[in-house]
């Protein structure tokens, strides 16, 4: 008999910023706990730089091929793209193929690009930045506050500090 | 945008150049031990790569295109236009109008659909 196992974890799709993001910041394990995780072919190729200039492998391409390996990372496609999107974002970009699933199955975009986030809130997607993401594990006692605080102050390598301050202001 | 444009450029050029950056030409072709065609071939390319690399920085900056399309514009996968970015020194900016209150409304979405 086969069994299957629903998870009752909300459902998000990653793109490739988040996910730069998030591993860089070595967060990425609470993802497992508390989402249903799932990738689009075109962010993953993204992710692992599948160009001729590749000469390197960073630790979120190695994470993601590790988790892929044990079937904790879905990869899964859209079955159509919407011509709003078409219209609005990157021809064959992973952002599409990346919003396109999460209109169709209601997941959660889980984005750090400004383009699908303007999107998303235009069109009432629900999205996830890193900044939302710090503050779900702060909500969810995962994160002390100092460690959120060290965690936005080191995403300003790659996130302006305009809008690290809104995340700082759920402090105070 | 690049497609919209009607090409008058032929694939040979004939072009005057000034009297030092003849010297410094030469002086690359004995230091590189490269072609006079393979030298200034590299150099065009470096310049067009180049010119596309700061225009989608400066697009980013403004906030006016997403990463692919900047990637696209610079004609870079995504991953090596992001470690471009980090390289120099560039971060994602939003909308603030987009990301302030999010995370209220994703709260909810979340508490929903446990």
């Amino acid at each position: 008999m086969v069994k299957t196992v629903i998870s009752n974890k909300p459902k998000i799709v990653i793109d490739a910023s988040f996910w730069i993001n998030v591993v860089y910041l070595d967060i990425e394990s609470y993802l497992l706990k508390y989402f249903d995780i799932y990738f689009v072919q075109k962010v993953e190729s993204e992710i692992l730089n599948e160009s001729e200039h590749k000469i390197y492998n960073t630790r979120d391409m190695d994470v993601y091929s590790k988790l892929k390996d044990i079937r904790l990372i879905k990869i899964r496609e859209p079955k159509n793209i919407p011509k709003k999107l078409l219209d609005n974002l990157q021809y064959d970009s992973g952002e599409l193929y990346c919003i396109a699933l999460g209109i169709e199955d209601n997941m959660i975009v889980a984005t750090d690009d400004k383009g699908p986030i303007s999107f998303c809130k235009i069109n009432n997607i629900p999205f996830m930045t890193s900044i939302d993401y710090i503050l779900y594990l702060y909500n969810t006692k995962e994160l002390t506050k100092k460690r959120c605080l060290i965690l936005f102050n080191m995403l300003n390598k790659n996130i302006s500090k305009k809008f690290i301050e809104i995340g700082k202001k759920y402090f105070k | 945008m690049m497609n919209d444009i009607k090409y008058k450029l032929k694939k040979s050029k004939t072009l005057r150049l000034s009297d030092s950056t003849v010297k410094n030409i030469n002086y690359m072709v004995y230091d590189t031990k490269l072609s006079e065609s393979e030298l200034l071939r590299s150099i065009i390319e470096k310049a067009v790569s180049d010119y596309r690399l700061k225009k989608a920085i400066n697009a980013i900056k403004k906030g006016s295109v997403s990463i692919s399309n900047a990637a696209n514009v610079a004609g870079l996968s995504y991953r090596d236009f992001f470690d471009k970015m980090i390289e120099n020194g560039i971060r994602i900016n939003y909308d603030e109008k987009d990301i302030d209150g999010n995370f209220d409304k994703l709260l909810t979405f979340i508490n929903k659909n446990k």
